[in-house]
């Protein structure tokens, strides 16, 4: 079997070749390693390659298998992590200079969980500095580059850039990611691939270095619907360690998954998600909602009056808690920042405490009103991006005739789940003439990721874009 | 849009929050903030003091019926 091939093999494949031992999980992390040993000096993904541990875990996985004991949920497959989940014994950046040579003595919970599932852990991946901006560059190790566009280039999306960039480009089989404001979803619209931020408190965050813990979640970044539906019930749980935690059961993520939408209800949101949208963008969306219509959805509108006070409500409340965490390093390491992150940071030490508690009440309202929607529809359909990935060297795009910042666009339609904590799925709906990917958001009901997952998944079946690579050697 | 003067900006960092702003920096503060505040500023058409803040989140218990049924 050639390396090639191997590596874009889906999780929920991969496993199953392991289980059956047409490949050892020892060629598969090989495969990886190989891969990116080759393309990663130009893609920048990752930050550190733990490629002995990697092989060690790998040959550990295999004599499993010829000992034939009960093989584990991600047995031999191989994951990476983004640089901000603590790595026992292994250094743990967070993209920054100033954790640069942080070494933790523990493992954060998700890492343990994958470890406990067989999961082989191939390095820790780049990411914007300290998860704090949405474009996905880096100052300190560079800028993962975008993987389909190589003659101009354009943004991964961030914080999760490298996350992005290393599934798209096969340089591993799926990775974590986090997202405060769209760090999962948006590297997952502009590189091509799935990405679900689950509900908050389903997955814990202990160990993972926070920006904003009202606003962080973590979850899987992976090929296939099906992939993260398969990683996200390794991670997901009750952990006592994380205060936010849930003690809500979890269901079995990929027994739902075949069931389809026939005759699931299907919501369009009023309130600007359409609007100021890049026009191909917004044929892809609709035709992705016309495919879930065909499919047996019955697609309705839904109201979500208020919803343009999210940007608001989240600058309020990520600008404070942000500099509420990084107060110490501000006040002794300042220079040690970007330029960008230094910015944003300082910025946030002049909101109020009154703005801060006004935006936490006007959350509640935003809140309401999503679940009030959500008792009309099983799940809301909107574009995950307005743009497909920018040019780095753009800062305004002009969208309707009217211009726009780039960073406030790419979060414009992501925010909304993060400041309500509802679930939401970006998976690839389409292409722009150009060859870039275009991500359609999926939004479901407070711990009812199964849903979310069910209608990506359908979405996906029906469609050949989680099929395209991006223009590799 | 509120107009905030860079000066106010150093005198409270320096003074009451306690973390100085490097000088090359207060202008991309002072813009990113007023940008922000504005933001915010809209919130005032709400009554919003019966809202409790969302700090108090109630996770439903796993006996109670999914939301919205």
């Amino acid at each position: 079997m050639a390396d090639r091939e191997l590596v874009f093999y889906s999780m929920v494949e991969l496993a199953d070749l392991i289980r059956r031992k047409k490949v050892s999980p020892v060629e598969v992390a090989r495969a990886y390693l190989d891969r990116a040993q080759r393309l990663d000096s130009v893609l920048r993904a990752y930050i550190t390659v733990t490629a002995e541990d990697a092989l060690k875990e790998a040959r550990r996985a295999e004599k499993a298998l010829t000992r034939r004991d009960t093989l584990r949920l991600l047995h031999g497959l191989p994951l990476a992590l983004k640089d901000l989940a603590a790595t026992k014994g292994i250094r743990t950046t967070c993209g920054s200079k100033i954790l640069a040579n942080w070494v933790p003595d523990e493992d954060a919970t998700i890492v343990v969980k994958f470890r406990e599932a067989g999961a082989v852990l191939l390095g820790k991946l780049n990411m914007h500095e300290f998860a704090y901006g949405p474009e996905g560059f880096n100052p300190h190790y560079g800028m993962p580059q975008n993987p389909w566009d190589k003659a101009n280039p354009r943004y991964p999306g961030g914080s999760s850039s490298g996350s992005g960039v290393a599934v798209a480009a096969a340089l591993c089989a799926g990775a974590i990611g986090t997202d405060t404001g769209g760090s999962i979803r948006i590297p997952a619209s502009l590189c091509g691939i799935a990405g679900i931020k689950p509900t908050y408190g389903r997955v814990s965050r202990y160990g993972i270095v926070p920006l904003s813990w009202s606003m962080d979640h973590a979850g899987p970044m992976t090929r296939t619907v099906a992939d993260s539906a398969l990683m996200l019930q390794a991670m997901a749980g009750y952990d006592p360690k994380d205060a936010s935690s849930s003690p809500i059961p979890v269901p079995n993520y990929l027994g739902d998954l075949e069931k389809g939408v026939k005759g699931l209800r299907v919501g369009i949101p009023k309130g600007g998600f359409f609007e100021a949208l890049d026009p191909e963008v917004g044929e892809a969306v609709h035709a992705a909602i016309g495919v879930l219509r065909k499919l047996g959805a019955r697609v309705g509108e839904v109201s979500l009056p208020h919803i343009h006070h999210t940007p608001g409500v989240s600058f309020a409340i990520v600008s404070t808690e942000a500099v509420a965490y990084h107060e110490p390093y501000l006040k002794t390491r300042a220079h040690e920042y970007g330029e960008d992150v230094r910015a944003r940071l300082l910025t946030g030490q002049f909101v109020l405490a009154t703005q801060y508690l006004k935006a936490q009440r006007a959350r509640t309202l935003l809140r309401q009103e999503v679940e009030t929607a959500l008792r009309k529809v099983d799940v809301m359909v909107l574009p995950t991006t307005p743009i497909p990935a920018p040019k780095v060297d753009l800062g305004t795009v002009t969208l309707g005739g009217e211009s726009y910042d780039i960073r406030s666009t790419l979060t414009r339609l992501t925010r909304l789940a993060n400041v309500t904590g509802h679930p939401a799925l970006s998976v690839p709906c389409g292409f722009t003439s150009e060859r870039l990917p275009i991500g359609l958001q999926i939004l479901g009901r407070a711990f009812d990721e199964a849903t979310v997952l069910r209608v990506g998944h359908a979405y996906e079946r029906a469609t050949p874009w989680h099929n395209y690579r991006p223009p590799l050697s | 849009m509120p107009i905030l003067r860079s000066d106010t900006l150093r005198a409270l960092a320096d003074e009451l929050a306690g973390i100085p702003v490097p000088p090359q920096d207060l202008e991309t503060i002072r813009t990113g903030l007023e940008r922000g505040l504005a933001l915010l500023e809209g919130l005032d058409e709400f009554d919003l003091l019966p809202l409790e803040p969302a700090l108090t989140y109630r996770i439903p218990l796993p006996t109670e019926p999914p939301h919205g049924r």
